[in-house]
């Protein structure tokens, strides 16, 4: 809940009579329904990052961080599917391997025709996704052990076929695609940030607006509810695995542009992360958030990355000052309600 | 209560049911949309002001006390479990708590109890269940998408939900209903619980049923929506619908059934007209046996019900909803959930047979000692995650955490030539314990996720121990080199798995684990009766601290070095739950132990040991050891669920 004091539940809502009160709670119902605090804390991030360099640009401050935060924004979508239905992925970094290694080596090393190992990356999300998700939800399993499973099953799978693997380069085109120097029908943006903001406004129309986005929300916030209104929740489940192991690919698709040569540790850079994107946005288990406070909590994960660039520590200390900083921007508004609200 | 008071002792009674209160209390307070109304003496309380004060002296609807105009039971549109179902009649499920009315109702709602015509499948039937929290409303969400949930299609227009056409339709129902709200985009939460089933039920005439059954749905809500839902049942039988209605309050049955059909034995003894109903008639049936009369309906052997002894209790249906089950020890259930290990142990054996048999060599004594020393930190890791899961909550920061202990013994204590054992053992085990305990402090009292604060914690450890060991750090002692192999002539493995364990069975004896078991399985019912939760949650963070610090110490014990690299750390995060659950651990908590988590992590052990002695392409052996492990927790989950059958 990302308020931390609704009204207690069971009663009719009265408004309370002391204006302090009534001001908090007004400002946690605001809340509620939109990030704020988010963005605040993503103003502050930024505004640090550019007065520590004394750059504003656009070029030298937004756009780079744009720039990352679209990989991580795309590899979190289907977290933050999942996770509102109440599970967990953490076979997104082996997708992101699958959809990487694939588009490097079939298509760069191989000349493959681009659209044909497009099809095979979809191909392969699709089958590993909507088994975990089928599997999770017909006997009742812990996501977290299918998933881990299945990404040793797509990664070995892939790589096994052939170790030749590892080498290759993304077509020329894909390369223009992400880089941060290309710009999208004349503005100053990298074509996959367009991308990105389109398939977000895509995303989040689904999410709030369709009849599948609201059964994602129904199977998530009431399980059983879902079932006996009707919702075929098995239906759901495997469609939002598979939606995540295809966003997953996307991604790392997407990455083969940005970064040549396939690899396959490159998936655990955005497993965490994109977990942390997810949590720091303001999406919780079961029904609570959307796409766009991910997109937020995207933007937020990069720019505490470039935090930690302008502090220029090591990556040990890096590492210290993320998961503290997390804890400290959670703690403005991520916390569950005390146990005495909850009875 | 009465024993209770008249040993000077205060009761608190919180009760809907008016005959209850007046019977029970001796001073009355009323209390109207969060606000104390009145508190009056039992001799001024009756039954009608107490209505009065509840709803505000708002015009009710007049409980009647002449019949009503009843429709005139129509054709059967529902023939089923031995039930004649007419259009425009309202049937009650009468009878004790657990004599099978609630399966008798289920049969209906999925037609599994279907018997006679074949048309039935064309019956449009909608459901309103028991239990308001878990099955019918979704919390998160507002009232207008609560009541959309059954009929999303009838909003669509193009591709899109059309937001002003689900208010439309609601705004009816609204006024029909008398549901009492703001707007319909609040959460559901914010209205009271009568409100709340108003609109569940709201929900379920959208689909424009023929016919309707209800799980007793004035469980729990104030007299002015029960009036209201009466109300509308009446109105919407007299319109040509068909309801049955599961209730547990003979009141109810008197006031609004054209038939009760009673419960005895798993099955419907008996069926009363309305000209038969009676207080003394239902509550005859109840206990059977029937009259000679009573038998214008046939007792069919009807529907999937299973036979439940009668229990011999007096009259006495709960007056609050049902607390949970609580998990706890005195139950068979927690006994046989304790089994859990079974499965693993099993899959454990199965696999050291697999291994013997590619590999002879595995049987030698050396390679046991070998075997057991490789075992101890993914086997202590799991263990190390069992406490925190055990009571509902995680903990993913157990592999950094240990890896962090190996590098404080090795650099800060190897490293300054401290070697006694009389401190490495300590201070791993209480520099475990404390981080362990920050853990269970930032989860239980600061109020953060489990997964969030763990999942910080990890970067945090991860950081700290690259920090101090950014490239591995060797080193090694006497008694730490005897533990890598064997110790008085026991693999030293063996003895890091054994002591943790047998502490944990001496701890499964005190108040503490069962404690825990009970938080895990429902932490809401643990705090209602008195339990600290934090402090219980707290303490088993700080007990998997402690063992992950003995993890640090064996992965010194078996490698003499601490390496931090993230490749070398991350495998062992994920593998340490995973072995949690293959041992039968429930995720979700309550259920499982520490002896299937070692089993579990024994079974991932072999599989890779197994994979390895095979000579396959470790990418391969990869794809293989990921197929193993979803069909070990498939197959771990079909013998739970086989269990739980047959219980």
């Amino acid at each position: 809940m990302s308020g931390v004091t609704s009204p207690a539940p069971g009663r009719d809502y009265q408004p309370d009579r002391r204006p302090l009160l009534g001001a908090a709670r007004s400002a946690a119902a605001a809340q509620r329904r939109f990030p704020l605090l988010q963005v605040l804390v993503l103003a502050a991030l930024v505004l640090y990052v550019g007065g520590k360099d004394g750059d504003f640009s656009w070029n030298g401050l937004l756009a780079p961080i744009l720039l990352q935060a679209s990989f991580l924004g795309v590899a979190a979508a289907g977290q933050t599917f999942v996770i509102l239905l109440g599970g967990l992925d953490f076979s997104i970094a082996a997708y992101l391997v699958a959809g990487n290694l694939l588009v490097t080596h079939l298509s760069g090393l191989d000349h493959w025709n681009f659209g044909l190992v497009a099809l095979i990356v979809l191909a392969v999300c699709l089958a590993g996704g909507s088994f975990s998700g089928w599997v999770c939800h017909r006997f009742g399993l812990e996501p977290l052990v299918v998933t881990l499973g299945m990404s040793s099953v797509v990664v070995g799978a892939v790589v096994g076929t052939d170790t030749k693997l590892l080498n290759g380069m993304a077509p020329d085109w894909l390369q223009t695609f992400t880089q941060q120097s290309s710009t999208t029908f004349g503005l100053p943006v990298a074509p996959v940030v367009a991308f990105w903001v389109v398939l977000a406004a895509v995303i989040t129309v689904i999410l709030a607006r369709t009849p599948a986005g609201r059964r994602l929300y129904l199977a998530g916030s009431g399980p059983r509810a879902a079932d006996l209104a009707g919702v075929r929740t098995g239906r759901v489940w495997a469609s939002a695995y598979a939606a995540s192991a295809v966003m997953a690919g996307l991604a790392g698709v997407m990455l083969a542009g940005f970064s040549p040569g396939g690899n396959t540790d490159i998936g655990n850079s955005y497993l965490f992360p994109g977990l942390a994107a997810v949590i720091v946005g303001g999406t919780m288990m079961g029904g609570r958030g959307d796409y766009l406070r991910t997109c937020l909590g995207a933007l937020i994960v990069t720019a505490l990355n470039f935090v930690i660039a302008v502090l220029n520590v090591d990556s040990a200390t890096a590492q210290i000052v993320f998961g503290a900083l997390i804890l400290l921007t959670v703690a403005l508004y991520g916390r569950e309600r005390r146990m005495r609200d909850r009875v | 209560m009465r024993r209770l008071t008249a040993a000077g002792r205060a009761v608190l009674f919180i009760s809907h049911r008016m005959d209850e209160v007046t019977q029970v209390a001796d001073q009355i307070t009323v209390l109207r949309s969060g606000e104390s109304v009145a508190t009056l003496d039992r001799t001024d309380a009756g039954a009608d002001r107490l209505v009065e004060l509840m709803t505000g002296g708002e015009q009710l609807v007049q409980a009647e006390a002449t019949a009503p105009e009843r429709a005139q039971a129509g054709d059967v549109v529902l023939a089923a479990g031995g039930l004649n179902l007419r259009t425009g009649e309202i049937v009650g499920l009468a009878g004790l708590e657990g004599q099978g009315q609630d399966e008798y109702l289920q049969g209906l709602r999925t037609g599994r109890a279907a018997a006679t015509p074949s048309d039935e499948s064309a019956v449009r039937i909608e459901y309103v269940a028991r239990d308001r929290r878990d099955e019918s409303i979704f919390p998160p969400l507002s009232v207008r998408e609560n009541f959309t949930a059954a009929t999303l299609r009838q909003d669509v227009r193009g591709l899109l939900i059309s937001t002003r056409r689900a208010s439309a339709r609601f705004e009816p129902y609204r006024n029909r209903l008398r549901i009492r709200l703001g707007r319909d985009r609040d959460p559901i939460t914010t209205l009271s619980g009568g409100n709340q089933q108003k609109v569940v039920i709201a929900r379920a005439l959208a689909a424009d049923p023929q016919v309707l059954l209800l799980n007793d749905p004035t469980r729990g809500i104030d007299i002015g929506a029960k009036r209201d839902i009466y109300a509308l049942l009446r109105e919407l039988a007299a319109s040509g619908m068909a309801i049955v209605m599961l209730s547990t309050e003979v009141d109810e049955h008197l006031e609004l059934m054209d038939r009760v059909l009673v419960f005895r034995d798993g099955r419907p003894a008996a069926g009363l007209g309305r000209d038969q109903l009676s207080r003394a008639s239902i509550v005859r049936e109840f206990f059977g046996p029937a009259a000679a009369e009573d038998t214008a309906q046939p007792a069919p052997t009807a529907g999937p019900q299973a036979q439940r002894p009668a229990p011999p209790t007096p009259l006495s249906p709960p007056a609050v909803p049902a607390p949970p089950t609580w998990p706890g020890p005195p139950s068979q259930g927690w006994r046989a959930a304790d089994r859990a290990w079974l499965l693993p142990a099993v899959l454990a054996v199965a696999l050291l047979v697999a291994n013997v048999a590619v590999q002879h060599s595995f049987l030698y004594w050396s390679s046991w000692i070998v075997t057991f020393a490789e075992l101890a930190t993914p086997a202590l890791a799991a263990m190390a995650s069992t406490p925190a899961i055990l009571g509902g909550g995680i903990d993913i920061s157990i592999a950094p955490l240990f890896t962090m202990v190996s590098v404080v013994i090795e650099v800060v204590l190897l490293g300054h030539g401290i070697t006694s054992a009389a401190v490495i053992l300590p201070v791993a085990v209480v520099f475990g314990a404390a981080v362990g305990a920050f853990n269970g402090v930032l989860v239980n009292y600061g109020r953060y996720q489990a997964v969030v604060a763990t999942l910080c914690m990890n970067f945090i450890l991860s950081g700290f121990a690259l920090a101090y060991a950014p490239s591995p750090v060797s080193g090694t002692t006497g008694w730490l080199t005897a533990l890598g192999s064997t110790a008085w002539g026991i693999p030293g493995g063996l003895i890091l798995i054994a002591v943790p364990l047998l502490a944990w069975f001496g701890l499964d004896r005190t108040p503490f684990v069962r404690t825990l078991r009970a938080v895990g399985g429902s932490e809401t019912t643990a705090y209602t009766a008195g339990v600290n939760v934090a402090a219980v949650r707290t303490l088993a963070y700080t007990c998997g601290g402690a063992i992950a610090g003995l993890a640090g110490v064996a992965i010194v014990a078996q490698l003499h070095q601490a390496e931090a690299d993230s490749a070398f750390v991350t495998p062992f995060i994920l593998l340490a739950i995973a072995a949690v659950a293959l041992g039968g651990t429930s995720l979700a908590g309550g259920r499982g132990g520490m002896l299937g988590s070692l089993l579990g992590a024994a079974v991932i052990f072999l599989i890779e040991n197994l994979l390895a002695a095979l000579n396959i392409s470790s990418f391969w052996s990869q794809a293989c050891y990921g197929a193993v492990l979803i069909v070990a927790i498939m197959f771990a989950a079909r013998q739970r669920a086989a269990r739980k059958a047959l219980r």
